[in-house]
């Protein structure tokens, strides 16, 4: 009675917790968001980026903030109509805004260089005047004039060597790939034309509410383009819309698995218990749990990343299988409290060892692990104390009505003798190994996320119209002063086009349009050489140029050096293309980007950039992708460790022996499903390696509860139940498009049901002399 | 005055003429003369600047082909060797090529656009960016192309296409003055079996 009492004072106390805690969540919720979305938060900073960070952060997120529509027509003129409705559309609500300036004079491009003109050159005509053949130089000139093109008699008025003209030209890739159309950027080819129309947002694109706005407003933009301009197709790109599908596909597969399993579980629920009352009961315990466990982490961490709060679904799944036992002890006609003292021991082992082993897991060095860690640790423990102290109560005068057949059929495995259920298990070991062997592991970012045909046929228009896709790496260039960046980015860019032509057309170099300053003092002495030079302006007369305007030009060449700064740079029309590779200051630092398009093979630029100064070779897929691949190593490592770890402390309970008799079981799961993975050739990766953790937690718990229930008919009937609901809730994961979602269901497929079968075995073996 | 008298008798006598048909049957005939001429030209372009003192003359010749372009040999002031096809305009030195030009340039779109159609024969294509405003005789025809409004090519007046006997020519005037005029005659092989140079370009 006195223990009832306790019980019911400490019950009393939970419930206060809970509500402080849902008062709690529900106050923080106002203020800020309790959910992390973002991948990268998951994963550490790059050790070796610490001092790059900022730089680094400032151009991912200035990228995440853009918006990429792309529209195609045969008909320019509808193109120029859809684009001012589309525009219209998306920034009526001021989310997007368009980074285009419309009313931009094609003019003001020339007025804005030509006060420098005397310190850019191309590098044709600088390699020319460097080479002091100035007869090479004059036949050039007279080309120029001899072109069958078209020529600005304007334009030549000031620049009658064409040297600003050759300037602009190329840095241009030779010549500007759009035509302007009412001010729209157009872009055509024989058959169709395009238009591209670049937009921005200031709001996070990984903030939910903030994202769904963002890519809302584009869905419904588009849908309204379609009615108006049913000939026009239309394409966007961004991190928004590549967030959003992640999310909405992640919660589409959640949603669908989830429900599946939910009614499933229902089903075996009703079926076994011939109630829906036990799940309702067991849910509200383990939501009660998980609520107070939930506004720790907040209180500790802030926000918890999605990642923690999904793996929390497996202390979801423990703690339902505390749920079940309690039940089939109920079931078997023992009252609340007693069918309580049958199952605290077996489960709170199971919940102390599984708790100490994903604690260890906080020991792997990612931010978010120990999110993970944490989050399960005292998910677990919460849910436990949530399920001693509450359902009891919650199952209060519930009747469980027995199964009407013999169910005992299903449930009783032919006993196997001891040892031949070894060599069984030694057998099934030694032809997993050749499996082992073939496996491969998967550890590219990239394959681990589905992209949806939308977003890759959008990836493709824009690469067809541009001819250049930026790659996710790039290189970041620094310097103590904008003039040391813009240098080391000229040195970059120089030996870019050293290293391979090809390469160099693909490289976007800012330093095109603005060259380094001491490139720039350069050219303006090969300049002052060329105006010393009397034979040229001979030449020049010769040709036939007016002799005043050669005068005056030649006076300006020898003017003082004036220089095309940063600042003049931005100001000018030129930066609304390219302003975005200069990415500023920096604490002491300087730094801009030099983007890249279609390599293949970065060795060449990795060992480039670390032979220059200031210039780092960015490359976020490859490092997360190695990052990945060093934590599913260490991942591996930490499986093996807390399987040793769990043997350990259940030693202490059952002896060395009973310790691998309940433990076994999960170190074949493990086995198995690494030799089918190889063998069958599925995806192993981090995903896979946390399912194991996983397995390996929840595996441990059935043999404890044989172990404990003596392998009594309840605890068979209890750990029957439990791999049943682990297998419809995380098994049904294995039909996901998502490759790392995919791989977390099919290990857990394989390794739950293997654990079960070894488990119930173990408790069906009988000695030689036939005793069980 | 002399000098535009013809091109004004001409107008006249296009204007006057009983056989106005309309552009779209001239186009066709026009289509039909110029495909029956040869595929090499000599040709003196003559472009008169602000900032030059007197005009430029240069001249030398062509060679068109359907696949690899427009190949301008030139011989005076300098000789050099241009090649214009669909990526842009290069400059031929040693058999190396070196862009001058490439395509997506305005300027180059149009004047190439402009020479593909006149060697090609097939002038309808101009009609994107230009009003074309066709006339023709029995000894030759004209075309004046205006660029529509809103193009990129607010700077030109206006480009005469015309043919006259064996000369075609090509007129480009531009706002504030510059002008260019460019003049091609066919180059025939001749009966004692002399053979067109062979292109410099291909």
């Amino acid at each position: 009675m006195l223990v009832n009492s306790w019980h019911r004072t400490l019950a009393l106390i939970w419930l206060a917790l809970v509500l402080a805690a849902l008062g709690y969540l529900i106050q923080v919720s106002v203020q800020r968001d309790l959910l992390q979305t973002n991948m990268f938060a998951f994963l550490p900073p790059l050790a070796q980026r610490q001092t790059l960070q900022p730089a680094i952060e400032a151009y991912t997120s200035q990228n995440n903030q853009q918006l990429v529509v792309l529209l195609e027509s045969d008909s320019p003129a509808e193109l120029t109509g859809a684009a001012t409705a589309l525009t219209t559309a998306l920034t009526d609500n001021e989310i997007w805004k368009l980074s285009l300036d419309q009313k931009a004079d094609p003019g003001q491009f020339w007025h804005d260089y030509l006060p420098y003109a005397g310190s850019l050159l191309s590098r044709r005509d600088a390699e020319v005047l460097q080479s002091g053949d100035f007869n090479a130089f004059l036949r050039n000139v007279s080309l120029g004039y001899a072109t069958p093109m078209a020529l600005s008699g304007a334009l030549l008025q000031d620049d009658p060597l064409f040297l600003l003209q050759n300037f602009l030209q190329e840095a241009s890739g030779g010549g500007s790939v759009f035509r302007m159309l009412n001010g729209w950027p157009l872009l055509e080819n024989d058959k169709s034309a395009a238009l591209i129309l670049p937009f921005y947002t200031t709001l996070d694109v990984y903030d939910l509410n903030a994202n769904s706005r963002l890519a809302g407003g584009v869905a419904q933009a588009k849908q309204q383009l379609l009615l108006d301009y049913p000939d026009v197709r239309m394409s966007a790109l961004g991190a928004a819309l590549y967030v959003h599908h992640s999310v909405s596909q992640s919660r589409r597969e959640v949603s669908i698995v989830g429900v599946g399993s939910i009614v499933a579980i229902l089903l075996l629920f009703l079926w076994w218990l011939r109630s829906p009352l036990p799940l309702l009961a067991s849910l509200l315990t383990l939501g009660a749990g998980l609520l107070v466990a939930f506004a720790l982490m907040v209180a500790m961490f802030g926000s918890v990343h999605l990642v923690a709060l999904v793996f929390c679904s497996t202390v979801l799944g423990m703690g339902i299988d505390y749920a079940l036992h309690f039940f089939a002890h109920r079931k078997h006609g023992l009252s609340g409290f007693d069918s309580l003292r049958r199952i605290v021991t077996p489960s709170g082992m199971g919940m102390l060892t599984s708790a100490l082993a994903f604690l260890a897991l906080a020991l792997v060095p990612f931010p978010g692990f120990r999110q993970v860690a944490l989050m399960s640790s005292i998910g677990l423990v919460s849910v436990w104390i949530s399920v001693m102290l509450w359902l009891p109560y919650m199952a209060f005068g519930l009747r469980l009505q027995p199964v009407p057949f013999q169910a005992n059929h299903w449930l009783n495995i032919a006993p196997i003798k001891k040892t031949s259920l070894a060599i069984l298990v030694l057998v099934l070991a030694l032809c997993m190994v050749p499996g082992v062997l073939q496996l491969t592991p998967q550890d590219d970012i990239r394959l681990l996320q589905a992209t949806h045909s939308t977003l890759r046929d959008a990836e493709e228009r824009l690469q067809h119209w541009l001819g250049f896709r930026p790659e996710a790496a790039y290189f970041l260039i620094t310097g103590n002063s904008e003039q040391d960046a813009l240098d080391n980015m000229q040195m970059l860019c120089d030996q870019l086009r050293q290293l391979s032509p090809v390469k160099a057309q693909r490289a976007r170099c800012l330093t095109d349009w603005l060259p380094g300053p001491q490139r720039q003092r350069q050219n303006h002495q090969l300049l002052a050489r060329l105006a010393q030079d009397q034979s040229v302006w001979n030449g020049l007369l010769d040709l036939g140029l007016q002799p005043e305007l050669l005068q005056r030009y030649r006076e300006q060449l020898q003017q003082r050096l004036s220089v095309l700064g940063i600042d003049a740079f931005l100001a000018s029309s030129a930066s609304a293309a390219n302003g975005f590779l200069w990415l500023g200051q920096f604490d002491s630092m300087v730094a801009g980007v030099v983007q890249v398009s279609g390599v293949g093979d970065s060795t060449e630029l990795e060992l480039l950039a670390s032979q220059l100064p200031g210039v780092n070779w960015i490359d976020p897929v490859s490092e997360f992708s190695a990052m990945f691949r060093q934590f599913r190593q260490q991942g591996a490592l930490y499986v093996f460790a807390s399987y040793l770890l769990l043997l350990l402390s259940l030693a202490f309970r059952y002896g060395l022996r009973g310790a691998v008799a309940v433990s076994w079981p999960v170190l074949l799961a493990v086995i198995v499903v690494l030799g089918v993975s190889g063998y069958a050739g599925l995806p192993f990766n981090l995903f896979s390696v946390l399912a194991l953790i996983l397995v390996a937690g929840m595996g441990i718990d059935y043999g404890i509860f044989l172990r404990e229930g003596d392998a009594s008919h309840p605890s068979r009937v209890a750990v029957m139940m439990s791999a049943a609901t682990t297998l419809l809730a995380f098994g049904l994961l294995a039909l996901s498009q998502t490759i790392a979602v995919r791989s977390f269901g099919i290990v857990v497929l394989i390794g739950v049901s293997v654990v079960l079968m070894g488990t119930l075995l173990t408790y069906s073996t009988t000695k030689e002399d036939g005793r069980t | 005055m002399t000098r535009r008298l013809p091109a004004l008798v001409m107008m006249l006598y296009v204007f006057c003429s009983p056989v106005m048909a309309d552009q779209a049957s001239m186009l066709a005939e026009i289509r039909q003369r110029l495909q029956q001429q040869t595929d090499q030209f000599d040709f003196t372009q003559e472009r008169q600047m602000v900032v030059l003192a007197r005009p430029m003359v240069s001249s030398g010749r062509l060679q068109f082909s359907q696949n690899a372009g427009l190949c301008w040999q030139l011989s005076t002031p300098y000789t050099a060797v241009m090649l214009i096809n669909s990526d842009g305009i290069y400059q031929i030195e040693e058999s190396r090529r070196k862009q001058l030009m490439a395509s997506g340039n305005p300027v180059f779109e149009t004047f190439s656009h402009v020479y593909m159609a006149l060697f090609r024969g097939d002038l309808v294509p101009l009609q994107r960016d230009f009003t074309l405003a066709p006339a023709l005789d029995a000894n030759g025809w004209i075309i004046r192309l205006q660029p529509k409004p809103g193009s990129a090519l607010g700077w030109l007046r206006e480009v005469v296409l015309e043919q006259r006997g064996d000369v075609t020519r090509l007129r480009l005037q531009e706002h504030h003055g510059d002008s260019v005029d460019l003049r091609f005659t066919p180059v025939v092989p001749t009966a004692t079996g002399d053979q067109l140079s062979q292109s410099a370009c291909w």
